[in-house]
């Protein structure tokens, strides 16, 4: 099984260069049963990414993009009716795959915005009182242009929250520049890309996720951080206690991404930015960049005993 | 008593930059208070009477109670010993409201911590009882004058329990800051308020509220959107558009208003309310900043803390 | 002052103080006069009522009224406002006012103020074991009443202010305890007060009348302690002698106080016995010793009776050294003596005259006729009894030839009269007689049941003899201590002796030694400890040169430190054990920072921190990894067990850079 989750992650460095940070954070939280959220400039790569982890775990992908005009039933499908029978038939939208690329979710109405999150919450879809249920697993990888960009319709922070993790890509380094700048197109690599898994062995990992060791030390030690930032006034408001589920959760999965069956406080704090960045606000400031930098400071502030 | 005739000598406790004040044996204070001289005099009287009457009795009795006197004084300064204080979360206000600051009273102690008292002279006092290992979250308010930022003031945490011989106290200086908006001054005048920056049927089909027009199916369409009175009649299937989610947008602008820095900053503040509380996306324009048109809290968080800080 | 202060007293406070005042001034109310215990019960119960009706307080005008009715029914009592008495009438009359005035949280100190002194006054009247017991619970309750007024909020669990009281009296027990000992005592009283009569205290007294030493008999008190320091006397010698009775009036014998003259010169026929009595409070100024004292207290007078006389009325314990010889031989009769102590009081019945005519006829000494008085008590049935049949006019006669169940009085009295007529000169003596030892203290315990009375007579060439009719009758009672417990309540029963013992019995009796061991030394530490007993144990514990101010600072340096001494015990109690494994970790963090000068960063994982030790020192690899996995394992591994701590703890321990 390690062996497995060491080909993942090699196989996926390969296509994404120099971001293998992110991309175990990715793996981590697919493996955890989180969505996720890549917010970034256009070009750095979030498409790709969410392709890549498609292929590489043998999923069943489907990508919406997201614009302005947008309605809910292209999401989650529509009742159409039928010439011949003289009755309506349900097709189902894009959203009924096990991975749903979410591609510029910002750009399109919150109405478009919450179908596609209830589906998320729900595990099913209702059209006209009948209810589909999603196929499993369900991931869906939503990507976001920074927020103040013309045209955009920042998330609510309610359904922020719905995604384990928000990852940020960023532009690569030099030489990985440099490489991908010489080296083949990414778009055929993504086409020879196998899969690593099956869905058999994904479904092993999710399950050993759960059942990675968390011992009292650490519970306190998430308890600190979860109560430091109710109390700093340096945060809006505190993290709820879904985000300290979701903090626990992440961490489990990055333990078993590094081979280990119990937690230390190295997971918890190699999550903590992505996993809760989202979910925190500064109470001053209004600086872009401001939930890892809250993230950081969080982290600091709280000692590890 | 009076604290505040002792202010250049003091010692304080003072947060650290994670916002928290253990206080140290050092800072903390100690004197006996008005009870706490009455029972010295009692005890005087006591001994003088064991004496004369050479009762032994008389005379446990006396020390006991000088045990017990001493024992409370020990136990009154435990009492604020090692006990943590952190700033919380501030709201912001309003010029002329009162600011109300989060004070954490954190006992990390196995014993209860009861009967302390926290104090501002001239503005408010909160008191609480700490139970063993917890902590509570107090507030303080303090009158706001002008806009900006009001920094919490030195103020007492003192305590008499348990016996009320005397009063234990630490002034305790924390880096909090409360966010005073300015105050909402008069309302923009209309013309200003109000400004389509798009028309009606810029934003056809992104909206639900409004009907705007027609247009051919598209597999997708909801099916209630069809106009199936086109259908009755033969026309193909069209699809019915909406729109006005975002029409009510509008900007406020510094250069539009008239008279000193303040008028126009209040007058924008209460344009800032206004829009809000209308649901109105709205932008602001100040000399050196600009915040595109947007809605919800935090905009409209960020536009007043703009205003605040001008 | 802080607006708590003025906060309303809840019903439950209100009660509650209500309960406690009243029952700290419950013992006074005998104390002082009845009208001024109707106005404390009365204004009491009214505020009880008033308890939740605030309309029904006093306003300032009835208040001010209230006050002084009751300070000029104090005045109207006690005139000269001096004295104890007048004192705690004023306290609890000002408690009672206090009462009425008692609304917001200020009042509750104020109150506890006063009932802490109205228990001090307590021991004034009474030092009695009980009221000992009775004014700690109240100190308890008083104080864990102030503690809980002290509170912003109440406690939710309503014994939790109690269980602090107890908490801080009990760290303020040595503190207590050192004051007790150091604080210099005085020897006089700073002034002298009005003497006041004092309440009725138990013992023999300068009265003997038929039935009077019976009824003492029913006590278990204690009368007197005695330390000897050589070996006890045997039980036949144990007379402790008190008043001496030479006049009567057939019915009645009454000890002569008045008399002045001094004791003429004993002469001690056995080396002296020297001991301590430790005397409770007894009705006149007689001090006990055995027969016959030799050395005296300064502070007392041998008469010529060999009454020893204190000079000042016993009202509280005391303590004395004595010397006396058990074997002696006084001298000459004075005319005075001898005259008073052939004294016939009328209702000599012509019987009597006839016996004792009988005993002379066969021709004998003084010696011989004492011999057959007492065949006479011994051959006759004559019984030994605490409930004898009541006597009618000529008690002695009646007592003698009709019912012949008696006390000892019964039988001295009876015997002194026949003396008396026979010509010999005989007189009474009252006091004690016998007295148990404690093993567990190897002292001498007296009590009120061993009073005795007994007979004297003055024999030509051996003086004054001690007779005792009673072992004539009743030879036990001599040997074996009259039990209290055993005596049967049934009127002229024969007094059972305590003879045979069971285990049980013994085990009671063992535990009723202990107790009363217990109960001396807190008479002679506590209750009796005074300047000379102060210097005695400094003595003891080697401080033999600490006196007057050297004292007091000694006071002040004990109390300091056992103040010390509890600050630390109060600090330890205040910091939080880490966990014990971290604890270990934390040790090998400060050997990285000494060896190699590494510090680990507070919010720093284990694993982040041996990687940048292992990064600066490639060489600490080994060990620092072997001791990072091995904590990881057991602090959020699954691997916690007793020898996996102690395998870490070895291997920080050896953990040398």
């Amino acid at each position: 099984m390690e062996n497995a989750i060491d080909r993942l992650i090699r196989e996926a460095s390969r296509i994404i260069l120099g971001k293998e940070h992110t991309v175990r954070l990715a793996i981590a939280c697919l493996l955890a049963r989180g969505h996720l959220l890549v917010e970034d400039l256009p070009g750095v790569g979030k498409t790709t990414l969410a392709h890549l982890l498609a292929q590489l775990l043998g999923l069943h992908y489907q990508r919406i993009q997201f614009t302005s005009d947008l309605l809910p039933a292209d999401i989650i499908g529509n009742s159409v009716y039928d010439r011949e029978e003289g009755s309506f038939s349900f097709h189902p939208g894009p959203v009924f795959s096990q991975l749903v690329l979410a591609d510029e979710i910002n750009r399109a109405t919150p109405k478009a915005q919450s179908a596609l999150l209830e589906a998320m919450e729900e595990q099913q879809v209702t059209v006209d009182g009948t209810s589909y249920p999603l196929p499993t697993p369900f991931f869906v990888i939503a990507t976001q242009n920074p927020a103040h960009q013309i045209g955009t319709f920042p998330l609510p922070e309610s359904q922020l929250d719905r995604f384990l993790m928000r990852l940020q890509l960023g532009y690569p380094d030099a030489r990985s520049e440099r490489l991908l700048l010489a080296g083949e197109d990414r778009r055929e690599l993504l086409r020879q890309v196998e899969p690593c898994l099956d869905l058999q062995q994904l479904q092993a990992l999710q399950a050993q996720v759960n059942k990675v060791h968390v011992a009292d030390a650490i519970l306190d030690y998430c308890q600190e951080l979860l109560s430091f930032s109710r109390s700093s006034p340096r945060f809006n408001h505190g993290l709820s206690p879904r985000a300290g589920l979701a903090l626990l959760r992440s961490a489990k999965a990055w333990a078993l991404l590094s081979g280990r069956f119990q937690l230390i406080p190295e997971d918890v704090q190699a999550v903590l930015p992505a996993t809760v960045g989202h979910r925190l606000h500064s109470s001053s400031d209004t600086g872009t960049d401001e939930g890892a930098a809250l993230a950081r400071f969080l982290l600091e502030s709280v000692a590890i005993t | 008593m009076n604290f505040h005739a002792l202010a250049p000598l003091r010692r304080m406790a003072r947060g650290n930059s994670g916002g928290r004040a253990q206080i140290t044996p050092r800072c903390i204070y100690i004197l006996p208070t008005g009870y706490g001289l009455l029972f010295g005099i009692l005890l005087m009287l006591m001994l003088t009477g064991s004496i004369n009457y050479a009762n032994n009795l008389g005379f446990m009795l006396t020390f006991l109670l000088v045990g017990l006197g001493l024992v409370g004084m020990l136990h009154t300064w435990r009492n604020l010993l090692g006990l943590e204080v952190g700033s919380g979360r501030v709201a912001p206000v309003f010029a002329g409201d009162e600011a109300c600051f989060g004070i954490h009273l954190i006992n990390q102690r196995r014993s209860a911590r009861s009967g302390l008292q926290m104090h501002i002279p001239h503005h408010s006092m909160a008191s609480i009882d700490l139970n063993p290992v917890s902590s509570e979250l107090l507030t303080l308010s303090v009158a706001s004058s002008k806009r900006g930022k009001l920094p919490l003031p030195r103020f007492t945490l003192s305590t008499r329990y348990p016996l009320g011989l005397f009063v234990a106290w630490v002034y305790v200086e924390l880096d909090s800051e409360c966010l005073v908006y300015p105050k909402p001054g008069e309302r923009m005048p209309e013309r200003l308020l109000t400004r389509y920056d798009q028309s009606k049927s810029g934003d056809r089909g992104v909206g639900a509220d409004d009907f705007v027009g027609l247009r051919h199916y598209r597999p997708g369409d909801s099916p209630r959107h069809i106009n199936w009175r086109a259908v009755a009649r033969e026309q193909g299937l069209q699809t019915k558009l909406f729109g006005g989610d975002r029409t009510e947008r509008c900007w406020l602008d510094w250069n539009a208003l008239q008279g000193d820095k303040e008028q126009r900053l209040s007058q924008l503040c209460r344009g800032v309310l206004e829009a809000s509380g209308a649901e109105l996306e709205f932008g602001l324009k100040l000399p050196d900043r600009e915040f595109t048109p947007a809605r919800g809290q935090q905009h409209r968080a960020d536009c007043l803390a703009a205003l605040a800080l001008y | 002052m802080a607006p708590a202060a003025r906060m309303p007293l809840s019903r439950v406070q209100q009660y509650t103080l209500l309960a406690l005042l009243t029952l700290t001034a419950l013992p006074h109310l005998l104390n002082v006069e009845i009208r001024v215990s109707l106005l404390f019960l009365l204004l009491a119960g009214y505020r009880f009522v008033a308890v939740g009706r605030g309309r029904l307080l006093p306003g300032k005008l009835i208040l001010f009224l209230i006050t002084m009715g009751a300070l000029g029914n104090v005045l109207l009592l006690y005139p000269i406002l001096f004295g104890k008495d007048a004192g705690v009438a004023l306290l609890v009359s000002m408690l009672a006012l206090k009462l009425m005035e008692m609304r917001v949280k200020r009042d509750v100190h104020i109150l506890v103020f006063i009932g802490y002194f109205m228990l001090i006054t307590q021991f004034l009247y009474r030092e009695d074991t009980w009221l000992v017991v009775y004014a700690l619970m109240m100190v308890i309750a008083l104080t864990a009443t102030l503690i809980e007024s002290n509170r912003i909020h109440p406690s939710a669990h309503p014994l939790g202010a109690l269980k602090v009281s107890l908490w801080m009296l009990a760290q303020s027990l040595p503190l207590m305890i050192m004051l007790f000992i150091f604080f210099p005592r005085f020897s006089s009283p700073l002034w002298n007060l009005v003497e006041q009569k004092h309440s009725a205290v138990t013992g023999v007294t300068g009265n003997i009348s038929p039935g009077s030493i019976s009824r003492l008999s029913r006590s278990s008190a204690v009368a007197f302690r005695v330390d000897f320091t050589q070996q006890i006397p045997p039980p036949s010698q144990r007379y402790w002698r008190g008043p001496v009775f030479s006049s009567s009036d057939g019915k009645n014998w009454e000890a002569d106080e008045a008399d002045e003259l001094p004791a003429g010169v004993i002469k001690g026929l056995n080396p002296p016995i020297i001991y301590s009595v430790t005397l409770e409070p007894t009705p006149g100024r007689w001090l006990y010793a055995l027969e016959l004292p030799v050395e005296i207290p300064a502070d007392a007078q041998l008469r010529s009776d060999y009454q020893l006389l204190r000079n000042t009325p016993i009202r509280r314990r005391i303590r004395y050294d004595v010397s006396s010889v058990t074997d002696y031989q006084t001298g000459t009769l004075s005319e005075e003596v001898r005259t008073k102590s052939l004294l016939l009081p009328p209702g000599i019945s012509p019987r009597m005259l006839d016996l004792v005519d009988s005993w002379q006829q066969r021709n004998g000494s003084d010696s011989d006729v004492v011999l057959r008085a007492l065949d006479y008590f011994r051959e006759q049935p004559f019984f030994y009894t605490l409930y004898p049949p009541p006597l009618g006019e000529s008690p002695a006669d009646q007592f003698l030839f009709e019912t012949r169940r008696g006390f000892c009085e019964h039988y001295a009295t009876s015997f002194t009269l026949l003396m008396r007529i026979a010509g010999i000169p005989a007189r009474m003596v009252g006091g004690y007689q016998g007295g148990q030892v404690n093993p567990l203290g190897n002292y001498l315990i007296v009590r009120q049941s061993d009073a005795h009375a007994w007979s004297e007579v003055w024999l030509q060439g051996r003086g004054w003899q001690r007779v005792d009719p009673t072992v004539a009758v009743a030879p036990e009672r001599i040997e074996q201590a009259i039990d209290p417990t055993l005596i049967n309540d049934v009127i002229g029963a024969p007094v059972l002796f305590n003879l045979e013992e069971g285990t049980l019995y013994s085990v009671l009796k063992k535990l009723r030694w202990g107790v009363d061991a217990l109960n001396a030394s807190w008479h002679r530490w506590v209750l009796g400890y005074s300047k000379e007993r102060q210097l005695y144990l400094m003595q003891l514990l080697h401080l033999g040169a600490l006196h007057g101010q050297k004292l007091a600072f000694a006071m002040i340096a004990a109390t300091g430190l056992s103040l010390l001494l509890l600050t630390l015990t109060l600090l330890y109690r205040v910091r939080s054990k880490p966990d014990p494994v971290y604890s270990t970790y934390l040790d090998f963090c400060r050997r990285v920072q000494r060896f190699r000068g590494v510090v680990r960063m507070a919010h720093e994982g284990p694993l982040d921190f041996a990687e940048r030790v292992t990064s600066k020192f490639p060489e600490l690899h080994a060990s620092v990894a072997a001791i990072t996995g091995l904590y990881i394992a057991i602090r959020y591994g699954r691997q916690d067990s007793k020898s996996n701590r102690r395998r870490l703890k070895r291997m920080i321990r050896s953990f040398h850079g």
